[in-house]
Formats: C-alpha cells, structure tokens, sequence
C-alpha cells in the first residue's frame, strides 16, 4: 500500500503533496499525503532503516565493542622515540592488534552464518564482501609482522581462507560437470580438467587438487601404462601433501624438488597422449613457480596473485609486482565491491578502503578503522595537523572535522547512528564509542554526550541510574537537571506526586 | 509502506513527533488535532485522543520539551495559538484528555508555523503568520501554563503579502544547549536568521539566500559533535538547501584576522554592538533531485541525516560524505508500482 496511487502529474494537479518527518526513532518516521477536501489522510511507515535491527547484529556491535574496549592502552597507537626501545613491547603489541582483528573476523564470519541459518540471505551479501576485504587485510598487514613462531604458518591459511572465500569457486556444480562432460574421452584427457585441478593448485587447495587426480582414476591407469608418469604424480602428490608453510628455508628446498621434477619429466619419454604430457607438464611448470604458467591457468588477478605467492617465492616483500603482473592479464571486476579493495590493501592504502567498508556496513569499517589505527596502518590524532585558516579551531575542532582521524570520524558516526534506535544496549555502546574513539578532543566528546543524554530512551530505575553516572563521569550538570524535570513529569503524569517533587527538587526548582 | 489512517477529515497540513518519537500530532483543514501513541508490543500507531481545537484549518502544532510536562501548542488561520495540556486520569478517544491551557491572540493574519524554543531557554514558543510578525511568547511561570507573555514581536516581512497570492511561512529553532538563542524564520521566499543583542532583542544575524520561491519547510539540524550549525530548507523552486553557520565569537581576537567573504554589511554593523556571535552563512549543498516542490525538510536526532519530500513522488535521505559534502544515499518511492 503507498501513499500515491495515482500517475504524479495527476497527484500534481489535484494539489496534493508528500510530506515526511523523520522520527527520533529513526525506523518509526512516518510519511503522508494530502491535499484539499482528502479524506481518511493515512500515515506511513517507511520500511528503512540506517542498520540493521536484528539481534544477531546487534549481538555483533556489542562484541565489536568489547574487543576494541578490551584493547585498553593498545588502542592507541605509540612509537617510542627516546629511551630504551622495547622490541618486545612492540611485538606485544603488534600480536595483541593481530588477534584483536582475527576476534573481529571471527565475529563476522558468526554474523553472516547466524543469518545464513535464519534464511536472512539477501542480507549476507554485503557482509560478505567486507569479509572478503577483512580477510585479506588480515593476511596481508595482520599476520606475519608479530613475528610468533607460527605467524608464517598462519599467513597461508589466511591467505587460503582470503581467496577461497571470496567466490566459492570452483564450485561443486563445476567440478561435477568437469567428470560428466567428459563422454568420449576419459576426463584427464579433457582441459576442463585440467583447468580445474590447476585452479584448485593455484588456490592452495591441495587436499582437493589430489583428490581431483584421485577420482579422475589418473593413478591407478597410469600405474600399468606410464611408469615415469605414474612417478612423476605421485611425487608431486608427496611434495604437495609436504608443502612448507613455516620455513623459508624449506621453500627453497621444495621449489628445488619441484624443478627437478620439472627438469626429469621434459627429459623423459613416456607412453601418454602427446595432449596428456602437456597438460602434466603444464602443472609441473605452475607448481614450480613459472609465471607465465600461472597467469595463464588463472582465471582471476587473485588467484594468480595467490598462485605466485605460493609457487614463485612465498614472501610479501614482491607482492607489488605480483599485484601488477595479476592484474596485467586479469583486470579487477569494476562492479565488485571488494577487489579494488583488496588491492588497495595489497598497496598499502588502507585508508582508500574505508569508505567503501563503510558503504557495506558502518560497525565493520568503524572498528575495523580503529584496529588499523592502532596498529599504525592509519594516521592516527597526533600525526594530523590542524587544519588551514580553521578559525574555529576550538581545541582541535570537532567531533567530524578533518582534525580528527578518519577512525575517530568513523567510530563516532556510527556511535550517532546508534542512537537513531530505541535500544538502550545499543546506547550504551554508543557512548562508549564516543568515550574510548581516539579524537583529542575530549570537550567536543563532552558536549556531545550531554547533547545526547536527555534522547536516551529510559525505561527503568537501573537505566535512570545509568544516566547520571554517565552525568557525574562527563560532569554535565546541567543535563541532569534536565533529566530530573523530564522524571519529575513524567512521575507527575503517572500520579506519583512524591517522587515527582523529588525530582524537581534534585533539578534544583525549589 | 505500513500505513494506519487517521481519521481526518480533510487536509493534513503536518505531523510531530514528541520529545522521544512514541506520540505523534496531527492537524488539518478539519480543525481537529489527532495524538497517536505507539504501542510497544505491536509496533503500531493507535489513536489516543481526538478533538476539535480551533475554528478554521490548523496549520501546524508543536510538542513542548517533556522537562515541562504534556503540552502542545497549535496555530490556525483562525490567527490564534492554543495551547494544550495532556490529562492523563481522562479516558483516551474521549475528547477531552487534552486541555485548552490558554489563547493567544494576537496576531491579525491566519496563523501558518508554531515551535517551541529547545528546553534549556525555559517554556517558550514562537509563532508566525501571514502578518509577516514574528511573535515569541514564555510561561514566565512554568507552574501557572495559563499564563504568557508576548516576550518579543518582530517584523519579518516590512508589509504583509496581499491575501489573493499564494504564502508560506515557518521557523525553527535552534536545539543547540551549548549555542546562544538563534532561531531561523522563513517568510515567502526571505530565509532570516535571528539572534539576541545585549538587551535581549532579536535582530537579523544571518540570512539564508538563494531562494527564488516560496520556502515550504525548514529544519535546524541538532549539531551533536560539530561546532557549526546546519540548516536545511525546502523550497518551491524545486531545491533542497542545506546551509552551514559558523559562529565566530565577537572577543576572540584569533578570529578578527578574518576573511570577511559572506557577511553582511548591515549584520556586521549590528553585531560590533551586540557582543553575540557573528555568523557566517555559507551554501553547502543545493540540489534539484525532487525535480518538482520540495514540500518537507526533516533532520534525524542526531543531525547527521537528512530527508526530504517532494513533487516527484519520493523521500530522499541525505547524509555527508567525510568530506562534508551531502549526497543523496537512499530514495523512497512513495508511489504504488506500475
């Protein structure tokens, strides 16, 4: 049912009009139309609302919340100038951030299933999207530098979880009709196959990749057929089951394995199809770390970048030039929302990535800021000169001017937006996000919260309390005098004569 | 959308919201004012009083800050202010839960625009009309609502407009606690900042320019967070405004220094002699999205958001870019699919 059921040039021409006022509650604004002689004028609620208002996110700004609370000196990011450096303070500190945005991650990934399972899909859309950046922010600036015994180790399955939770892909439908398409010829003789066991090989994926082999009978046919061959695979079956996630060392080792690999099958004869030899040479070339093998069973600029950390050197030292030979032959999706990101992410611009975190989902790129803050990846309050020719520049500006850091605009309009909701969690939380962003400006927080107060929708003894502790804390004064005469009113209308002249008396009326 | 009717039977000219969103006012042609309350379980607008309130259209009503109690004030083109108060021992749609606390009649045109001044400037409301005079009333005594006084009178417009042509006026104050009294008036196309001098007299500090038609609505922005303030207007010419003042305090010798770009001769003048602030008014955003008449402007609590309803039929809700530019981030059709 809208309000305007008729084509706009004849609403226009009978005079009538659309009105709408926003709500303090945002989600309960109403609209009308009107006009001259209308009769049985309805109103309307628009059915939007700034964040989502289920309790599963709302259960997620809450942990977010706690982590970035829970943070307590380490959400403030400190370079030691002077004095003696304490390498293993930084290291503290750099572990402490790591795992403050894998908890983040976490939470994310518990958000988009608790919706998936309550069939609220068309919701985890976006959500996805910014856990496809958050992965890769996690693998690329939050895994290796803490310099723990496992970081290295960490960093691929990271890196795995990163691209392969990106699309899904290849999906189960297209490795089904890689074996059924295959009628005449067996399958490994197909390049579909192929293609598919280096996609799996170029995404890390090698449980599946050997299982692949495995169930395209490859092993088995070839046992009696094709000796060298047979060698050859299940070698290469070995080194992946034994590839070197935690050793540089190890690396070099197995590369050289697989080159000798490489080396020994060109030298060898052998009894397969000419067609077949190719296609196991290819594969060898891929997992030897030959570039131009692995951007051409690429599909995507991800999985190349993936397939040349795993198989050309594992380091992030080249990941520039990775990035750009990816994107050379596969140039990014323009309409996704998450792959310019990540390749921001990849370059080192972290702060390009927030504005589109935060069009996909306020609470994720406010605190997701905030982490990257305090580890150093954003300029934080102290590095931020004041602005040029700010003639109200009263201690630093305000809450959203450009004095303050992109994470403390970030933590702070999202805390606003979480007062445009009757729920007292969620105002609780707001205010803490306002408390503990990292502005400078602690006047401007100040008045800010005792511009808020008096909105907070109270219900009971224990939230009234809550107030004036959030009074005497921020010493606001006067706002409490304006809640004791909203409570004195309010305890008037219900007859509670009393306790309303208490309150009247506490503002100070008598 | 989810619509309830109100039971009206003619034009609704506009809707209120109190202090915390669970009432909402209506007025309309039929001279009747409505009071809905949401109810919690539900979610759903039910009516809880109805009655006549005046003798000709009502034209626009407002909520006093709940520090002072239940109370609406509504004006009419019967030229009079009423004000209301809510008895909460009568029973609902009985027609007799609010109460006419007192008229105020004064003014000689019909009435268009009533709000009341945030709470922490006392019990106090302004009103305008088509006489062109701004006129703000106080309950000197809060404990006595049947007694106001005309505090301040000021004409807006210097003649009032010929009664055969179309008019429109409204105000709105500002709700900033920590920023002196200042209250915008819109009469016909004039957009007029008013501000206090030492004695307590209002006087044009600002003005909003740029409108080349009637204004249809103004809505001062809460500036929670920001030093500056935000006014947005919505006008016939088919243009959403979004306007920014900037108070720059009369004693900061920092600020004589100054780039005297935007202000008015004659408010500079003023302002040497008033010791209040000097404003600076400057265009933030301007767009013509709506296509056609943009009939309300409203902000969210907390300023950051704001909507707007024009002759295309859709609400478009704005907000600002880190960069304090405003771009349109949602639009709602309000028009049945075809």
């Amino acid at each position: 049912d809208q309000p305007i059921q008729e084509p706009i040039e004849q609403f226009k021409g009978e005079h009538k009009f659309l009105k709408f006022k926003i709500n303090p509650v945002f989600s309960n604004s109403l609209a009308f139309v009107s006009g001259p002689g209308m009769r049985d004028t309805k109103l309307y609620t628009a059915e939007t609302t700034l964040i989502d208002k289920s309790a599963y996110y709302k259960q997620y700004v809450s942990r977010l919340f706690e982590i970035y609370q829970d943070l307590g000196d380490d959400r403030l990011f400190t370079v030691l100038t002077i004095g003696l450096i304490n390498h293993s303070s930084r290291n503290e500190h750099l572990k402490t951030m790591n795992l403050a945005l894998e908890a983040l991650v976490d939470e994310l990934e518990i958000l988009i299933e608790s919706k998936r399972q309550s069939s609220q899909l068309i919701d985890t859309i976006e959500l996805e999207d910014c856990l496809s950046i958050l992965n890769c922010l996690k693998t690329i600036h939050f895994t290796i530098d803490s310099n723990e015994k496992d970081s290295t180790a960490k960093f691929f399955i990271h890196l795995k979880e990163w691209i392969n939770r990106t699309d899904g892909e290849p999906s189960e439908q297209v490795i089904e009709e890689t074996f059924t398409k295959a009628t005449e010829n067996t399958v490994y003789e197909t390049t579909d196959f192929w293609k598919l066991v280096n996609q799996l090989l170029l995404r890390g994926l090698f449980d599946q990749a050997i299982g692949t082999l495995e169930k395209s009978n490859i092993i088995s046919d070839l046992e009696n057929k094709c000796e060298n061959t047979w060698t050859v695979l299940k070698d290469i079956i070995s080194l992946l089951r034994e590839y070197p996630y935690d050793a540089e060392v190890a690396f070099r080792e197995w590369k050289s394995a697989m080159l000798q690999l490489s080396q020994f099958y060109l030298e060898t004869e052998t009894k397969v199809s000419p067609g077949l030899r190719d296609f196991i040479t290819d594969m060898i070339y891929v997992l030897s770390g030959t570039q131009a093998k692995i951007v051409q069973y690429s599909r995507t600029w991800y999985e190349c970048f993936c397939g040349l950390i795993l198989y050309y050197i594992p380091t992030l030292e080249l990941s520039e030039e990775y990035l750009q030979l990816s994107l050379d032959s596969h140039p990014l999706d323009v309409c996704s929302n998450w792959e310019q990101a990540c390749t921001d992410i990849i370059r080192g611009k972290i702060f390009s990535i927030l504005p589109v975190l935060d069009d996909l989902d306020g609470c994720t790129a406010a605190f997701t800021s905030a982490l990257c803050e305090a580890k150093g990846l954003l300029d934080s309050p102290a590095n931020l000169a004041p602005e040029q020719g700010n003639e109200n520049n009263l201690d630093g500006g305000d809450l959203f001017s450009s004095d303050n850091s992109m994470a403390s605009y970030l933590l702070n309009s999202f805390a606003l937006e979480l007062c445009c909701y009757e729920d007292r969690d969620l105002w609780a939380v707001a205010m803490g996000m306002l408390a503990l962003s990292p502005s400078n400006n602690e006047s401007a927080k100040r008045l800010a919260i005792a511009e808020l107060l008096p909105h907070y929708p109270f219900r009971t003894n224990d939230d009234i309390e809550w107030l004036f502790t959030i009074c005497a804390k921020w010493r606001l004064p006067d706002v409490a005098k304006t809640i004791y005469r909203i409570l004195g009113n309010d305890l008037l209308y219900q007859n509670n004569v009393v306790e309303a002249m208490t309150n009247f008396s506490k503002a100070g009326e008598f | 959308m989810r619509p309830f009717v109100t039971g009206h039977e003619d034009l609704v000219h506009d809707i209120v919201y109190d202090f915390y969103g669970r009432h909402v006012a209506t007025c309309s042609s039929d001279q009747h004012i409505k009071v809905f309350k949401l109810d919690k379980e539900t979610n759903e607008w039910e009516l809880s009083d109805s009655w006549k309130a005046h003798d000709s259209s009502i034209v626009s009503l407002d909520w006093a800050s709940p520090e002072y109690g239940r109370i609406i004030a509504s004006v009419s083109y019967d030229k009079t202010i009423k004000l209301w108060e809510e008895e909460p021992d009568a029973p609902e749609c009985s027609g007799r839960r609010w109460t006419k606390l007192c008229t105020l009649n004064d003014a000689t045109g019909p009435l268009y625009s009533v709000r009341f001044a945030p709470g922490h400037l006392g019990l106090r409301l302004g009103a305008i009309g088509n006489d062109g005079i701004l006129r703000v009333y106080d309950a000197v005594d809060p404990s006595d609502l049947r007694s106001w006084t005309l505090t301040s009178e000021v004409k807006v417009l210097p003649t009032p407009p010929a009664s055969h042509l179309q008019s429109d006026f409204c105000l709105t104050w500002c709700p900033s606690r920590f920023s002196p009294e200042k209250l915008v008036v819109c009469a016909l196309d004039q957009a007029l900042v008013y501000q206090k001098d030492k004695a307590g007299k209002f006087y044009v500090a600002a003005k909003l320019e740029g409108h080349t038609g009637l204004i249809r609505s103004v809505s001062w922005a809460p500036s929670i967070g920001r030093w500056y303030q935000l006014i947005a207007t919505g006008c016939k010419d088919g243009k959403v405004r979004i306007f920014k003042l900037t108070e720059r305090m009369q004693n900061d010798s920092d600020s004589m220094s100054i780039d005297q770009e935007g202000l008015q001769e004659d408010s500079n003048e003023s302002n040497s002699e008033t010791g209040a602030p000097e404003l600076k008014v400057e265009i933030l955003s301007e767009s013509s999205d709506h296509k056609g008449e943009i009939w309300s402007v409203s902000w969210n609590l907390t300023g950051t958001i704001l909507s707007s309803a024009g002759d295309d039929g859709k609400v478009r809700l704005w907000k600002a870019s880190y960069s304090n530019e405003f771009k349109c981030m949602s639009v709602i059709s309000a028009q049945k699919k075809t």
